[in-house]
């Protein structure tokens, strides 16, 4: 009623200039974001990972077969350890040709004070790895497309690899 | 209630509700879709610390009894389940492995003779929810073994 009771329609013309300002702001708003977004959600997830799987290293409990390897070669990795992560930063290596996805190479930074060893460390950092990669598939569901080590993780305009992680 | 709104010329309440609720909604789904997955974090570590520390727990008890000399006796109350799931703790004369899930955690312990009660087999399997007595038993004249027996 009051609509209608408005003879300047003073406040149609306002409201049209508003939803159109906030239509030209907010459609390439909303395209940058979801992009951001993506990779956003990729990182959070990749950090869950690392997270995962530096309990696994910290804890020592570890999958039956890991397990029978490191009580044959790498017997310090059979007791729990400290283990952190420091942070997590990525690079983006363009786009991919292969998958036609922008490639992202992540590199975990962690440290273990207790295992000085250099292989040793190589199987706590790809145990590491190997968690991050799987959370970012688990959190796209992309675990179909790629093979059992989860390397690359896919999302969707993005392909995920690790390097080894740095020891600090 | 609904009166005062539909009465309302400007229409500000209704506005303001929506880009509340709008944002409410936003925030909310965010926290629970990030809580959801520290939550499924916190239960795996649980289960693996749990893990870790029936292992520890076994190996300490079996080490005390050992040095506790001669018909020194400890009672060791396996839990139930680890979170929900069921595990099975082995002993050795090396130490103590405990598998649960599809993994193994490990503790070693000093090398000394392990054996159950009844036969003498020198490995011995621990199951949830069963008492066990761990006794140093004197064999061989001066040796010792630390004998698992169910409670």
């Amino acid at each position: 009623m009051m609509v209608i009771d408005d003879i300047h329609g003073q406040l149609t013309i306002e409201f049209l200039m508003i939803l159109g300002f906030s239509l030209i702001i907010t459609i390439p708003l909303i395209m940058g974001i979801s992009g951001s977004n993506e990779l956003n959600q990729a990182m959070a997830a990749s950090r869950a990972g690392a997270l995962d799987g530096s309990l696994s290293d910290g804890l020592a409990v570890y999958s039956e077969d890991a397990f029978k390897d490191y009580e044959v070669e790498h017997l310090r990795l059979v007791n729990p350890s400290c283990v952190k992560i420091i942070k997590i930063d990525y690079i983006n290596q363009g786009l991919s040709q292969a998958y036609n996805k922008t490639k992202i190479q992540l590199r975990i930074h962690a440290s273990a004070p207790q295992v000085k060893d250099k292989a040793d460390r190589n199987c706590l950092g790809d145990r590491i790895n190997f968690y991050a990669r799987k959370k970012i598939c688990e959190s796209f569901h992309t675990e179909n497309l790629t093979n059992s080590l989860f390397n690359p993780a896919f999302s969707n305009n993005y392909v995920f690899t690790t390097a080894d992680v740095r020891w600090m | 209630m609904g009166n005062s709104i539909i009465s309302d010329p400007s229409a500000t309440l209704n506005i303001d509700f929506l880009i509340t609720m709008l944002f409410l909604l936003m925030i909310t789904s965010s926290i629970i879709s990030i809580s959801e997955g520290r939550f499924i974090t916190a239960e795996k570590t649980e289960q693996l610390a749990e893990a870790r520390s029936i292992c520890e727990k076994v190996a300490h008890a079996i080490e005390l009894t050992y040095c506790g000399g001669e018909g020194h006796e400890i009672r060791i109350e396996m839990p139930s389940s680890l979170k929900g799931s069921d595990y099975t703790v082995k002993v050795n004369q090396s130490g103590v492995l405990v598998m649960v899930n599809g993994k193994c955690g490990y503790s070693f312990s000093y090398l000394k003779k392990i054996s159950s009660y009844n036969n003498n087999q020198s490995e011995v399997f621990m199951f949830p929810k069963n008492s066990y007595i761990l006794r140093n038993v004197k064999f061989n004249n001066n040796s010792h073994k630390v004998v698992i027996s169910e409670d």
